[in-house]
């Protein structure tokens, strides 16, 4: 089981800093709102993940919070985005 | 046995999200690079949940994993579709390999 818990860390870890790249070099500010998106979700992943690992599953309902304001943040970005192209129309 | 359950919850769930990273780093443009991180991040945490919510077998717990489940495959699409909206009508460019635009003209429109 300690082997399983290592290759799932390791497997979260990578997925987290490859997107951190995307983070990183998206072209535009859009990619980065997705890759913000994405690892907020991996953060939820890792979370529920050490949930198993200590034994504490108090720690899913921190989970659930990181989730919903994962949501929020997203649509409040998109709302953004949408009002920012919208008024460079008006110019 | 259940055990063996939970390990393998965890290893696919764990498997998608890395494989939702990957496609967001190697996929040429913002649509496919939602379209792999909506989908396969909604089945890894599905089943990263699940995998908490067989561990500890306690009914408030798997009550709260189904309710986290839920709660992402109601929610993954339709923050994907509000940034992609967003994105098309400011002009976010398609990949090259792309074959047809149908909202093309309803964008080029919108833009004059």
């Amino acid at each position: 089981m300690t082997l399983i818990y290592i290759i799932v860390e390791i497997m979260l870890s990578l997925a987290i800093a490859i997107t951190f790249f995307r983070l990183v070099i998206g072209p535009t500010m859009v990619n980065r709102v997705v890759a913000l998106d994405l690892i907020a979700i991996l953060i939820v992943g890792m979370i529920a993940f050490e949930a198993v690992r200590s034994g504490e599953h108090a720690l899913l309902d921190v989970a659930v919070v990181v989730g919903i304001t994962a949501f929020i943040g997203t649509a409040a970005f998109a709302v953004l985005i949408d009002r920012d192209s919208r008024a460079q129309k008006n110019d | 046995m259940i055990n063996i359950l939970v390990a393998i919850c965890l290893l696919s769930g764990a498997f998608f999200m890395l494989v939702a990273a990957i496609g967001i780093l190697k996929l040429p443009d913002l649509y496919q690079r939602l379209h792999a991180s909506s989908k396969a991040a909604t089945l890894g945490i599905a089943l990263l949940l699940l995998g908490a919510a067989l561990d500890s077998g306690d009914m408030g717990v798997v009550s709260r994993c189904l309710m986290a489940i839920i709660f992402f495959i109601l929610t993954a699409p339709v923050g994907a579709h509000l940034i992609t909206r967003a994105a098309y009508y400011q002009g976010e460019p398609l990949a090259k390999e792309t074959l047809s635009d149908e909202w093309a003209e309803d964008r080029s429109d919108q833009e004059s």
